[in-house]
């Protein structure tokens, strides 16, 4: 048995689908201690008790319309606008873009592609260094998540069964520390020979905001909706996608009719590679709850580490190592559901939890050697994956002294909880 | 009609049958949810069975989701070593990885088979007076062509690798 | 070591009086079967809901399980009729309909492969709204929650002319948070187990209806122990399984002033209001009658509440 185990672990080094990976574990675990194997259908079945479930495919479709729209090009064009005249107000730009753009269709690339290709030009016409810029729109592909609505954050909710309105107030000021820090290394970065800037009118900005007037309203009615009372997680997901299905279509005509099928099942694929991978893991969950592991588990994490911060700091590696090689949801699906009861045991809350797991895999996007960001900016940039390490180097850097911060400092992603929760 | 059309033919219904579905599922999703928002908003009332069904609908878009997943070769998977291996080993290891992936999902399916027989013989909780075991027929029939789209690699797999052994021999008989 | 295992899940948190009293329970069995009969315990639903559990019940992973009466009322639909709006007047009337119920009850159970162990309570349960529902035009306008599988409830409030949001438990609380419902129901100590007082802060000061579940094991395994042990089960059952209906009796009755304490204010009802809730009763009662449960049980029950009735006038 354990030698299938072994067997199924290589052939997901090889590249099997991880949905696959997880479940032949689970059905080859249950069978071992003579359990009937429909138990791993009975497991996934409960997905059809979780009304959490619904924001998830209903976002990835917004995100997805709103990724093949031209919403990319009038946010950058209207952040340029009104950031432009900053010293390294390009950059600046680029960050802001990127991490609105990445809360509203998750880190899947979009960003690096869609934005990534029209920053990067720009940024080099800027005079900014070329490593410079490669760093920092690679970083970028995954700023944001910590923002309303990702879906990631929403995920963790799902599975962790912590609120998702408080998940995502707990991300806000965490998120905004990041970017800050970010923007002002930027700032600090501003190449000093640069083009005189053309003048920006009042009547340019109207321009500009006039063109971006049906978008501009996104956050207002997904963090309105929610925060008011209005909305729970799965109505704001199902208004957006209705509102960008009619303003991308029917207002701005960027998408015509004809296409909407083929976009619809791209965003229905993309949600049942994760709902399969959330629903085999759920089945391999219920086996070491079957098994009580994660009470064993905690039982002896328990006897060489007593200390929360300990806890946390070794939580912190384990993460790491985790984002670099596996994607989020894998990754969150697949750890989540065993480390919750070991960090409720050590008293970490649980929303704080989510936010320094959140931190932890966007870090994960940029590590060395197998960081998804830095593979697809090297696909897209067509440059090596090396040159994109050390591209990188500075941004992560400010990226885990905002980890070890988020970490040690719960009140960061609190305070805005027990102020407005 | 040879046999390699008829397949094509039914391959295509099937993709067309399950786009057109999954566009459906997503439409009424939508509907459905805004329908109850703007009932509980303007005359706080709701539909009974809407978020049952909303419940079932995301079920049954992600599972046909997956489906396209298999038939785009689109799952989430590492790859590392996959991503490392020389350029003649790769077709091996798809083969490899295909025939595992079709046997878990076999398995899967027989185990979905039995749960939904259980649903039939124990199941309760019928919405809008369907039995849940016909709203759960989605597992089976989900993993059922999950399984066959993996079968339907396994055949490009060795196709593939029988064109660059002929390839190859033709390379070593050659001058 | 352990001859005899049964693994019994609850969606009862951890801690609650109802998995101390289960607690109890399984250690005094283990004892007196020199640890030949051992339980292991699943609480907080970590095997899922009722449903689920009942679903790994029937393939052998779960031997047991603390079920509430919406949820096993799926499978034994009878069961349900204790649950009737308005129907009992007191505890004592609970414990009389109760024994008399419980061979019919035992053997509707027995049909479906289950083995009665035990009936637990929740109590009586109070409507508990976000704002002050003190009248009932007030009630039909909050929106309320009603069990998700209790076709009881649900017919009873729609006969109200209310179309309530059915949830299951784990899901209200999150729902009260963000809004969607602003009117549930729950006894005065699950209102605090559940953490739900954190956002009633009105309770209609009028048990609503009774709320209860049971204690199940899967009836092939009970039959393969030897008889001694089953007939110790049970004894041993009833024995800590009463002292649990005291304990909850206390909770509930502790528990209005911890709420009080918590600034929870008791809304007395409308008098008016209150008979027309009643009446509804019947009406509901005709509405479901054969499909959420049978006429048989229901005449019987209230056959079994006459008669405590009459004595208890005659005693007067
Ligand atoms: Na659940
Ligand atoms: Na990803």
């Amino acid at each position: 048995m354990n030698g299938l185990k072994l067997l199924t672990l290589v052939l997901a080094l090889l590249g099997s689908p991880l949905f696959i990976v997880i479940a032949g574990v689970a059905l080859l675990s249950f069978s071992s201690v003579d359990i009937d194997i429909s138990v791993v259908i009975i497991e996934m079945s409960r997905l059809a008790d979780t009304p959490l479930l619904l924001a998830l495919p209903l976002f990835i479709f917004a995100g997805t319309i709103l990724s093949e729209s031209g919403t990319p090009k009038r946010l950058l064009r209207l952040s340029h606008l009104l950031l432009g005249w900053l010293p390294g107000g390009l950059a600046v730009v680029s960050l802001l873009v990127c991490a609105v753009f990445t809360a509203f269709t998750g880190a899947s690339g979009v960003t690096i592609f869609a934005l990534g290709g029209l920053l990067f030009p720009a940024l080099i016409r800027d005079r900014y260094s070329e490593k410079f810029s490669l760093g920092l729109i690679t970083s970028s592909g995954s700023l944001g998540l910590l923002f309303p609505p990702s879906l990631p954050l929403i995920l963790y909710g799902v599975i962790a069964e912590t609120r998702i309105d408080h998940l995502f107030l707990a991300g806000i000021v965490p998120g905004i520390f990041m970017l800050t820090l970010l923007v002002a290394y930027s700032m600090y970065k501003n190449p000093r020979k640069r083009e005189q800037q053309k003048r920006i009118t009042g009547l340019a900005i109207l321009a500009g905001l006039k063109e971006a007037a049906w978008e501009l309203p996104l956050p207002v009615i997904v963090l309105g909706g929610i925060y008011g009372g209005f909305l729970v997680a799965g109505e704001a997901a199902a208004i957006t996608a209705l509102y960008v299905l009619v303003v991308e279509v029917f207002l701005y005509r960027d998408i015509d009719l004809q296409q909407l099928p083929r976009l619809m099942v791209k965003s229905m694929m993309l949600f049942g590679g994760i709902l399969v991978i959330l629903a085999a893991s759920m089945a391999a969950t219920n086996f070491l709850v079957d098994q009580e592991v994660p009470m064993r588990l905690f039982e002896l994490i328990r006897q060489y580490i007593s200390s929360k911060y300990t806890f946390l700091l070794l939580l912190n590696i384990f993460l790491l190592v985790v984002g670099s090689m596996l994607d989020i949801f894998s990754a969150l699906v697949l750890v989540v559901p065993l480390i919750v009861p070991i960090a409720r045991g050590y008293d970490v809350d649980l929303i704080h939890l989510g936010i320094i797991f959140l931190t932890n895999l966007q870090i994960g996007y940029c590590t060395p050697p197998v960081g998804l960001n830095l593979f697809l900016a090297s696909y897209r940039f067509e440059r090596p994956v090396i040159q994109l390490y050390s591209a990188t180097m500075p941004f992560l850097a400010l990226l885990m002294l905002t980890l070890v911060i988020i970490t040690y400092f719960p009140l960061l992603s609190l305070f805005l909880v027990r102020l407005l929760g | 009609m040879s046999h390699r059309q008829v397949a094509r033919q039914i391959l295509t219904f099937e993709k067309r049958l399950i786009d057109g579905l999954l566009c459906l599922l997503l439409v009424a999703m939508i509907v459905l949810a805004c329908l109850q928002i703007g009932l509980r908003t303007f005359f706080s009332s709701g539909l009974l069975w809407a978020d049952p069904l909303l419940r079932y609908l995301v079920l049954w878009c992600g599972m046909l989701g997956a489906v396209v997943a298999t038939r785009e070769k689109k799952h989430i998977a590492i790859d590392v070593v996959g991503y490392l291996a020389p350029e003649q080993v790769k077709p091996w290891i798809g083969l490899v990885i295909d025939l595992f992936s079709s046997l878990v999902a076999a398995v899967l399916t027989w185990a979905a088979v039995i749960f939904v027989r259980n649903e039939v013989l124990f199941g309760s909780y019928p919405l809008l007076t369907v039995p849940s075991w016909i709203w759960n027929l989605i597992f089976p029939t989900a993993f059922g062509l999950i399984t066959i789209h993996f079968l339907l690699a396994i055949a490009a797999d060795i196709r593939l690798l029988a064109s660059q052994s002929s390839r190859g021999n033709e390379a070593g008989s050659g001058p | 070591r352990t001859k005899y295992l049964f693994k019994v899940a609850t969606i009862a948190p951890e801690g609650s009086i109802w998995t101390k009293r289960f607690h109890d329970f399984a250690a005094e069995v283990e004892e007196k079967s020199n640890g030949e009969v051992g339980f292991k315990v699943y609480p907080g639903g970590i095997m899922g809901d009722d449903r689920a559990m009942y679903r790994k019940m029937r393939i052998g992973q779960l031997h047991g399980g603390g079920f509430t009466m919406t949820g096993i009322g799926t499978v034994v639909p009878d069961f349900r009729v204790m649950g009737i709006p308005f129907l009992f007047r007191s505890y004592e009337e609970v414990d009389h309909v109760m024994e008399g119920l419980w061979p019919f009850f035992s053997k509707a159970f027995a049909a479906k492969g289950l083995e009665l162990i035990a009936m637990t309570e929740v109590g009586f349960v109070y409507s508990m709204s976000i704002s002050p529902v003190s009248t009932l035009s007030e009630l039909k306008k909050s929106k309320i929650w009603a069990p998700e599988g209790d076709p009881v409830s649900i017919a009873y409030l729609e006969t109200l002319g209310i179309t309530p949001l059915p949830l299951g438990i784990p899901d209200v609380l999150t729902s009260l948070q963000t809004g969607m419902v602003e009117t549930v129901f729950n006894s005065l100590y699950g209102a605090i187990v559940l953490q739900w007082f954190t956002k009633t802060k009105y309770i209609s000061d009028i048990p609503f209806a009774y709320a209860y579940g049971c204690l199940l094991l899967d009836r092939k395994r009970f039959a393969r122990l030897p008889e001694s042990y089953r007939s110790m089960i049970k004894e041993t059952a009833r024995k800590h399984f009463s002292l649990l209906i005291t304990d909850t009796r206390k909770s509930n009755s502790d528990s209005r002033q911890v709420l009080q304490d918590n600034g929870i204010s008791m809304v007395l009802p409308d008098p008016g209001d209150v008979e027309d809730l009643r009446n509804m009763r019947e009406e509901t009662v005709q509405r479901v009658q054969g499909t959420a449960f049978s006429p048989q049980i229901y005449k019987t029950t209230m056959k079994l509440l006459d008669d405590y009735r009459n004595q208890a006038y005659k005693r007067k």
